[in-house]
């Protein structure tokens, strides 16, 4: 079996590439760079065939909200206004442009969490700096999405079995699965947490695997900053 | 329930003092009640000590301060004293000092394949390592060799169980914790780990903690048997000196069957021919056909991976058989004429009541207020918390908990009553109380299919046993006056 590409790439490259774009995501204000981020990322979460039927679940749920995203905004516009038409046009483009960032940022922390292993985000945060505590808490958060979508599909499965329609205009339908699912991942954050403990993988551990960055890496490292920069301006 | 063949020695282990307890206690913060009171305790290296007892009794939090890991995991006052390895651990705790073998152990590993788990544990010991020896030690020792270039998340739980027992010994702990580590593993399995376990102990002198449910498995393998209740000590000991039964099928020794036939009884589930593959893979099951008649209780056995929670979840319509069909008597589709109970009750509890709980399945069937009332009123009385309907569920107790999301199935009137391993982590009273529930369930006419690990139980309640191997059927035997 080859290696994937991306495994090419040292973890911490992985995890500034990740800053980068959210980063770009957040503060970039261009609604056409912002859709060709989007249109990117949803390309190499699927070209990196690590989409499962949770992560596509995951996916259509954000993009049935969408309309509810939008129509907010035009509620706000109208409350502004007091013009259909204007809230009508000022609610469209804002609406998207919020939408489409919050996607970006999505998508782009489901191709990080995918494409890096928990001991690869283990090793990243194994530095001496870094006080055991936050490095446990970092390891066991970064893990907390792709956990908490296999826990929410079995949650939906079980409570399918319960007769549950899913809808998404009642926010109460819903309380089925997040209240569950709140109460498994409080579980499973304690018990990750302990068993990093207890396998002694906390930061400042001196045999925890270390591994050099590579000329590619500097190269995309380069570029990172390049874009963090222009961002910010 | 058959019993493994490695070291059953009893005798007193001399190994050196490892763990001293003395008056030691402990109560967790905002509670009135303590969990642990007056415990004292000498603990030597190489000993293997089985920790019994019934749910609430204590067993974990004691376990879990033998460990040295009660100030990482506790929250509470410990008091009295606890030395680990001579240090004086009572308020510190003893990180480093042990391993710990969880029930469940999807959340144990962190490796992608096999050989790198285990690598993974080698690279935090300390001193001379000779890494390679010891890997393919630690490898062979637990028969992971075949797999260990095997991804971690193709594994079937038991392999993964080997893999994180395996893992922990790598780091080569002073003492081994394991919380119910044969929940989820068929016999064979069980029992291997078990002979690991005791040959560990006696080669390397690792001393042991093993808690568990099923004093049947324990009693052979334990060198001492501690038995709590309330949160005190009540036995310590040989195990062959415990005189309590194993696992209390007390009211149901003489009852599978209860004298009850169900031969020639209407077909209710018929599974025609069924095969399924996940992902389009390798075949889950492979030709399967089963026909059951109204008021059995058929167990379904079998290996870890051997297709029984498949099989329950094609039966109640959760997964689509990619050929051959299943057919259920009563409302259609099947997810309307069977129900399925899950083993984790709090992965389906969020009401903020329990009558709200269990009326939630009704209530999505569109019948009358009074209706939906009238039949959770019902399920909760058979199953005794017809008292408790105003509690909140998220604070009962586990045993509660578990008859709870019975009740929110048996409120729905399915036809077809499936539960997936109803006697993970439950005592013997609780175990007796759901064998009571089962009989009543199939008394009144309702088919039960349950897939369980558990002989004891199936032989308590079943009137009928399919077995299961490599998705196929290749046993179906009556019992009883049952039927096959």
């Amino acid at each position: 079996m080859t290696a994937a590409w991306w495994t090419k790439l040292h973890p911490l490259t992985r995890l500034v590439l990740f800053l980068t774009v959210c980063l770009h995501a957040a503060l970039g204000q261009e609604f056409v760079p912002q859709l060709l981020l989007f249109g990117g990322l949803l390309v190499l979460l699927f070209a990196c065939r690590v989409a499962g039927s949770h992560y596509r679940l995951l996916i259509w749920a954000h993009v049935l909200g969408l309309p509810g995203t939008i129509l907010f905004f035009v509620a706000i516009g109208y409350e502004n206004t007091h013009v259909g038409s204007q809230a009508l046009s000022w609610g469209l483009v804002e609406g998207a442009r919020y939408a489409l960032r919050l996607e970006c940022l999505f998508l782009a922390n489901l191709v990080f969490i995918s494409i890096t292993s928990t001991r690869e985000i283990i090793s990243l945060f194994s530095h001496r700096w870094m006080p055991t505590a936050a490095g446990t808490l970092l390891s066991t958060a970064v893990r907390f999405v792709p956990l908490s979508l296999t826990e929410a599909r079995r949650i939906y499965d079980i409570q399918r079995c319960r007769g549950l329609r899913l809808r998404p205009w009642a926010p109460r339908s819903w309380l089925p699965i997040i209240v569950p699912l709140f109460v498994a991942q409080m579980c499973r954050a304690h018990d990750t947490s302990v068993m990093l403990v207890v396998r002694r993988m906390v930061p400042g551990n001196r045999a925890t695997p270390a591994r050099k960055l590579g000329s590619v890496d500097w190269l995309v490292l380069g570029l990172a900053l390049v874009i963090c920069i222009q961002s910010l301006l | 329930m058959g019993t493994h063949s490695g070291p059953a020695n009893h005798t007193h282990v001399e190994g050196r003092r490892l763990i001293r307890t003395e008056k030691l206690g402990f109560q967790a913060t905002g509670t009135d009640a303590p969990l642990l009171e007056d415990i004292s305790l000498h603990i030597r290296t190489g000993e293997r000590v089985g920790i019994i007892g019934p749910s609430g009794s204590g067993k974990t939090t004691l376990g879990l301060h033998l460990a040295g890991l009660h100030r990482v995991v506790l929250l509470g006052h410990t008091s009295g004293r606890l030395w680990l390895n001579g240090r004086d651990c009572t308020q510190n705790g003893c990180e480093g000092f042990s391993g710990v073998v969880l029930q469940n152990p999807e959340i144990q590993l962190f490796g992608e394949t096999v050989e790198e788990e285990v690598s993974l544990s080698l690279r935090q010991r300390t001193g001379n390592v000779d890494g390679e020896r010891e890997l393919n030690r630690s490898l062979d020792l637990f028969g992971l060799g075949a797999v260990r270039d095997q991804a971690v998340n193709t594994l079937s739980l038991g392999w993964k169980q080997r893999l994180s027992v395996a893992s922990m010994l790598a780091l080569d702990p002073k003492v081994l914790l394991l919380d119910e580590p044969t929940s989820f593993l068929d016999e064979a399995t069980a029992n291997f780990l078990f002979d690991v376990l005791a040959a560990q102990a006696e080669q390397t002198g690792v001393t042991v903690v093993l808690i568990e449910h099923d004093l049947h498995r324990l009693r052979p393998w334990a060198s001492r048997l501690v038995a709590m209740q309330r949160g005190r000590i009540v036995f310590d000991g040989l195990p062959e000196s415990y005189s309590r039964p194993s696992r209390l099928f007390r009211k149901t020794a003489d009852a599978v069957g209860s004298g009850r036939s169900v031969s020639g009884g209407e077909r209710v589930l018929t599974i025609e021919r069924v095969s399924f593959g996940y992902n389009g893979c390798q075949a889950a099951l492979e030709n399967v056909s089963l026909s059951v008649a109204a008021a059995e209780i058929v167990a379904v056995v079998g290996p870890n991976g051997s297709g029984k929670s498949t099989l329950l979840n094609l039966v109640k319509g959760l997964l689509e058989p990619q050929n051959g069909q299943i057919t259920c008597a009563g409302p259609t589709p099947l997810m309307d004429a069977v129900g399925l109970v899950f083993q984790n009750p709090d992965s389906q509890l969020f009401a903020h009541s329990v009558f709200e709980e269990c009326s939630f399945l009704p209530s999505n069937q569109n019948l009358s207020p009074n209706e939906v009332s009238s039949r959770t009123l019902q399920a909760l009385a058979q199953v005794g918390l017809q008292s408790q309907a105003e509690r909140v569920p998220f604070s009962l107790s586990y045993g509660e908990k578990r008859r709870l999301t019975l009740a929110s199935t048996l409120s729905g009137r399915s036809t077809v009553l499936c539960l997936d391993e109803p006697t993970v982590g439950l005592d013997g009273d609780c175990l007796c109380q759901i064998v009571e529930i089962l009989r009543q369930v199939s008394a009144e006419g309702v088919t039960v299919l349950l897939a369980t690990h558990d002989s004891d139980f199936v032989k308590a309640v079943a009137t009928r046993v399919v077995t299961l191997r490599a998705g196929r059927i290749v046993g179906d035997t009556a019992r009883q006056g049952g039927v096959a």
